[in-house]
């Protein structure tokens, strides 16, 4: 059943990790994100990979989860590595009619692979330790220096926190109305790819209006709770930086650094 | 004859996550050709679990349902004919409504029975009286119809694929005191024309009263009760203990018996109360020794 | 000062929207201070547009609406119109804007600009009334229909009103979650001295106000306690509406010839009553 999917995949917990001021784990990640760029040899990447390591022992999360989490991604890591596999000049070590293996060309491979790897696990580390709702509202308030350069930034984050509110309910309500379509005998099961989605119609159809007719009543009830845009709104839940938080910003720019150092130490690998 | 049975079935929802949890435990009910049943039982009780598996909407977990005396499940490529003559009205049926007009609307489900145009012309017009839309309503835009009138024309569209079991899931949620008793007389007269089966999900007792013959109480997943309406009825204490709400006429005869009036038990709708009463206060004189 | 004043009030709806109709034909009421009042009538009766315009979400065409001497069409008082008349809406799902409980219960005074830490408690308070606080940090899409409604309530609660409209906030529960919205909504009236207008299709709701108005074809056409409105039986009738059980049966009783106070809405009154009348006759002997 549809109503199986869990959205937004985010685990409650009270490690280190789901303590940081959500503004800052954002920040982190982007700066985590920058930073897998930089290493140029195997002795940078391996910090990297030991700086993920240890926030996500940190997170005390099963080792099972992040793993699992990767695996939508391995189809896109073969296949980089494929192409760069073949596709780098150097020492050959295997040679067959066009194809050619290189030692650099293992070494290429190896290296974007663990980079992508590295990407996915920071990112689902965040998503993991953060509730979608907590992020909707860092990203609002980190953002909301672009409000001087006229970004609707308030406005964004509202439809976000309506999305993530509603994304349950649609997802019930359209197993609903598939359920009472086949109960009036709308195959979906069976037929090519035009019957398919011919069959759709009648899902998608009353999908849309009662989606409508939700954010109408929606509407109607935020402005019956004062509801008129940003401007004067206050939070109930203020986010203040602690010392937590300033220790993991530090020791962010104490990687980057060694990062920059690390590669002027060793031979450059790509 | 049964109609339609279910044999030992248990369903359970999302097997093997920790949300696991049943929803029906070995539930074995048979229900007899031409009956009017009402199914009550509170949220969460499995009514609408169970009327989902009556017409293979659901799969049990385990257990059979027979219809007609054939297992539905027997051919996986044949639950599409169980559907049409086992039909199902949702809650809220008019947020299904999606074609251009009501009358292509109601035709959705004849057609897809592959209905001869004619058949289907027939079954569409006589399934808009049986609810009582207006034929040139069947012109219009369903959208364009009150609430009301949607509904009904939600209901139509099930009627007229004629199932030998009819499904209503809550059918007057969210109607007014007119709208309600309307519909309410209507699904009865369709049962009566069409000699039919029906059965009413609801958790509204006075509804149920008014119109159905037998009782079907369900609670956490078992068959609580199971008669015709005065015998469940008569259980009123036993039906409050499970968080249903028992017709006022109901509670108020119960009082009346407790302080000594010989009521019949099976009192459930104002009618029968004035029956009940009028010649116990009438001739309560000459009967007093 | 009453609560609510509505004076000589037309409205209809634009001609581009449909229907051009009158819905709101001269209404004159008022709902004290403090006062639990219902609104009857069917469908289409216009019932949920006055509603709409107890907390100016629509403006009078003809004739004026006042909220403790404000007038709905001054639009310098908006806010504080809808802080002072909170609304509940019918359909749980639709009203609720945030996935967290207390998060939706702060939308409210997080638009009036309140300090954040009112907000809190405030926001406490509230979920602590309607009995949700233990609730706070659970997604509102998982909770029950009428756990819904009480944090919709709640959510109202917070803006600290003196009255909340409630616009048929139980037609879409089940009996359970019916009686715990009820339940809330008389605790806050008798506790809080918090106003209420009540909106519903439900004559044992009804029954549980101070004050019965009964609405037709955009006029009020009945007033009164409920005792007063609900012993007009053949009257209600007439208008297509129920009457609760009790005082129907006293009724179809009274016309077969048998002496009953008029006016019976409980089960209990009913009962009793009948026992005097069945007793009567015992006696007599």
């Amino acid at each position: 059943m549809l109503s199986d999917i869990t959205i937004g995949q985010f685990f409650p917990g009270n490690s280190v990790l789901h303590r940081i001021d959500p503004r800052v784990k954002l920040a982190l990640t982007f700066i985590y994100i920058v930073a897998v760029f930089i290493p140029r040899n195997w002795w940078g990447l391996g910090l990297a990979v030991a700086a993920l390591i240890g926030a996500a022992l940190l997170s005390r999360l099963p080792a099972r989860l992040l793993l699992k989490g990767l695996k939508p991604v391995l189809p896109l890591i073969v296949l980089t590595s494929i192409i760069n596999l073949f596709y780098v000049d150097g020492t050959v070590l295997w040679h067959w009619w066009i194809f050619r293996i290189t030692w650099e060309g293992i070494a290429t491979a190896a290296f974007i692979a663990i980079r992508i790897l590295c990407l996915i696990a920071g990112t689902s580390l965040l998503t993991y330790t953060t509730s979608p709702t907590t992020l909707t509202d860092a990203l609002e308030r980190l953002l909301s220096p672009l409000r001087v350069i006229r970004v609707p930034v308030h406005e964004i984050a509202m439809m976000m926190t309506i999305a993530l509110r509603f994304i349950p309910t649609l997802i019930e309500e359209t197993d609903k109305i598939m359920s009472a379509q086949k109960a009036r005998g709308a195959d979906m099961e069976s037929g090519g790819l035009m019957q398919r989605v011919r069959a759709l119609i009648p899902v998608l159809i009353p999908l849309f209006i009662s989606s409508f007719r939700r954010a109408y009543e929606l509407a109607t009830a935020m402005e019956c709770r004062c509801y008129h845009g940003g401007e004067g709104r206050t939070r109930m839940k203020q986010l203040h930086m602690r010392s937590g938080d300033y220790v993991a910003l530090l020791l962010m720019a104490l990687l980057i650094a060694a990062l920059f150092v690390l590669n002027t130490q060793f031979p450059k690998v790509i | 004859m049964a109609v339609i049975e279910t044999k030992h079935c248990t369903v359970r929802y999302s097997v093997g996550t920790p949300f696991e949890r049943e929803a029906l435990t070995d539930l074995s009910v048979s229900i007899e050709e031409g009956d009017f049943v009402g199914i009550i039982g509170h949220t969460g009780s499995g009514k609408s679990t169970f009327v989902q598996l009556l017409n293979g909407l659901l799969k049990p977990t385990s257990g059979t349902i027979l219809l007609n005396g054939k297992d539905i499940w027997e051919h996986l490529k044949e639950i599409r004919q169980v559907r049409f003559q086992v039909g199902m009205v949702f809650q809220y049926p008019e947020h299904q409504l999606f074609e251009e007009t009501v009358y292509k609307d109601i035709a959705f489900g004849p057609r897809n029975m592959g209905l001869s145009e004619n058949e289907i012309r027939d079954r569409v017009y006589r399934a808009a009286s049986m609810v009582g839309l207006k034929e040139e309503l069947l012109e219009k835009s369903p959208f364009d119809l009150s609430g009301g009138e949607k509904r009904r024309a939600a209901i139509a569209g099930v009627m007229a694929m004629q199932p030998r079991v009819l499904i209503l899931d809550e059918p007057t949620a969210g109607l007014d005191p007119r709208g309600r008793n309307q519909l309410l007389q209507q699904i009865r007269a369709y049962k009566d024309e069409n000699n039919c089966t029906v059965l009413l999900v609801s958790h509204s007792m006075e509804d149920v009263a008014r119109v159905a013959d037998h009782v079907l109480v369900l609670n956490s997943g078992t068959i609580a009760m199971q008669g015709t309406t005065a015998s469940v009825f008569s259980r009123c204490d036993e039906l409050e203990n499970m968080g249903l709400s028992v017709p006022a006429v109901t509670k108020i005869m119960a009082q009346l018996r407790r302080a000594g009036v010989p009521i019949p038990d099976a009192v459930y709708t104002v009618e029968q109360a004035r029956q009940a009463l009028l010649p116990l206060l009438k001739g309560g004189a000459d009967r007093a020794v | 000062m009453e609560m609510i004043e509505v004076r000589d009030v037309q409205f209809r709806y634009d001609e581009e929207e449909g229907s051009s109709a009158v819905v709101l034909d001269g209404i004159h009421m008022t709902v004290r201070k403090g006062e639990f009042v219902a609104l009857l009538g069917h469908n289409g009766c216009g019932k949920s547009t006055l509603a709409k315009h107890f907390n100016a979400m629509l403006l009078p065409l003809g004739g004026a609406v006042l909220v403790k001497d404000m007038n709905t069409t001054d639009e310098r008082h908006k806010y504080d119109i809808r802080s002072t008349v909170g609304m509940v809406l019918q359909n749980p799902d639709n009203q609720l804007v945030s996935t967290i409980v207390e998060e939706d219960v702060a939308f409210g005074p997080e638009n009036l600009g309140v300090e954040p830490a009112v907000i809190r408690t405030r926001v406490d308070e509230a979920l602590k009334a309607v009995g949700m606080y233990d609730y706070r940090d659970h997604a509102a899409h998982k909770l029950s229909g009428g756990q819904k409604q009480r944090v919709a309530i709640a959510g109202v609660l917070a803006m600290q009103p003196e009255c909340i409209v409630l616009d048929e906030p139980t037609a879409m529960l089940d009996p359970r979650g019916r009686r715990e919205v009820m339940d809330t909504v008389c605790r806050l009236n008798r506790e809080q001295g918090i106003t209420i207008v009540l909106i519903t299709h439900y004559m044992e709701e009804a029954v549980l106000a101070d004050r019965v108005l009964v609405m037709d074809d955009g006029k009020v056409v009945r007033e009164g306690t409920p005792r007063q409105v609900f012993s007009q039986v053949e009257q209600l009738r007439a208008l297509e509406l129920d009457v609760p059980q009790p005082t129907e049966l006293c009724h179809v009783l009274q016309q077969e010839g048998i002496t009953l106070p008029d006016g019976v809405l409980t089960i209990e009154e009913c009962a009793e009553a009948l026992l005097q009348q069945l007793e009567g006759y015992h006696g007599g002997h």
